[in-house]
């Protein structure tokens, strides 16, 4: 009977000492952690930076030739003009002539190295000075449309 | 009657003389040779290199003139048209869904109109500023990964 307490005791003793020893072991990885060095030069995160980009290649360009005047003829819709798509453009050119921000003709789609001389006003025109502008649409032969342009100019309506 | 017709004629005679007289006056005489001013204006023009497209990743735009023929004290001015009311242009993905808009950024000189992209002066077919798109991103409702494009309508002038 003495021996069987004995051994119920030690069985506790034995116990309690791995409980205390599996203690140590966890206490000890802990302190290791916190032995860590933390980096200074790490700063708080505040979500992320705009960073430096890669360049990439600027595109094909598309020459818009430009004037500062025109001169019409009063009383009549035929017009000379030099409204032309440069030869070496890889675009077509759809143009628009606002006379006074009121449209007065339209081109159809027109190719590289081809323009107009003559042009038939929607309207004539009678003396006097305006303003002119001639909206210039560029597309691509898909139909994809490219950057397009206004080129402003002084219109000048003279006697026949 | 006859004395009448004859006093007539005589004072439209003299008067002829006296505008022949008037207009010798614009002219130099010097040994039996005239000279006199003629003046010919040669309209200003020019031909601008606009990009197809403005990518967002293309890094610096500097504009360049196929050619430029314009007088002393003209400078040609190429602005951006399309801005909306904070100075932003639309860019639209690749997959035509996506969009995200981007400040026009210039450098160079000043003294230029707003959103003006482009200038040139004298014989120099370099721009005198150059533009990029800035960082930042604004109403963009998702970052789909890919390429953002936009087309700009330039608005080309003549001024002082």
């Amino acid at each position: 009977m003495k021996s069987k307490k004995l051994i119920i005791v030690l069985i506790i003793i034995i116990i309690l000492l791995l409980i205390f020893g599996a203690a140590e072991v966890l206490r000890t990885h802990r302190t290791d952690n916190e032995s860590l060095i933390k980096d200074d030069n790490a700063t708080p995160w505040n979500g992320e930076q705009s960073l430096p980009r890669a360049a990439r290649a600027q595109g094909d360009v598309i020459a818009i030739p430009g004037f500062d005047e025109l001169v019409f003829i009063e009383r009549q819709k035929e017009q000379a003009v030099n409204f032309y798509n440069p030869e070496g453009n890889d675009c077509l050119f759809l143009m628009t002539l606002f006379v006074n921000e009121k449209q007065v003709w339209k081109s159809g789609y027109v190719a590289p190295g081809n323009g107009y001389y003559q042009i038939e006003l929607a309207d004539e025109l009678s003396k006097g000075q305006y303003s002119g502008v001639l909206r210039i649409q560029c597309f691509k032969s898909d139909g994809s449309e490219l950057n397009s342009a206004k080129v402003n100019f002084n219109l000048i309506v003279i006697e026949r | 009657m006859k004395k009448l017709i004859s006093l007539i004629l005589a004072t439209i005679l003299l008067l002829s003389i006296s505008c022949v007289t008037a207009h010798a006056e614009d002219s130099q005489v010097y040994e039996g040779s005239a000279s006199t001013t003629i003046t010919y204006r040669v309209q200003s023009s020019y031909c601008i290199l606009i990009p197809e497209y403005i990518d967002a990743d293309c890094g610096q735009y500097t504009f360049q003139a196929d050619y430029l023929n314009v007088a002393n004290g003209e400078r040609v001015f190429v602005v951006v048209s399309n801005v909306d009311e904070n100075g932003r242009i639309l860019f639209t993905h690749d997959n035509g869904e996506n969009t995200l808009k981007k400040n026009i950024v210039t450098s160079g000189d000043t003294d230029v109109p707003q959103y003006c992209v482009g200038c040139f002066y004298g014989e120099d077919t370099n721009s005198k500023i150059s533009f990029c798109v800035g960082e930042e991103n604004y109403e963009a409702d998702y970052l789909k990964a890919g390429n953002y494009s936009a087309t700009v309508e330039f608005s080309v002038y003549l001024g002082n």
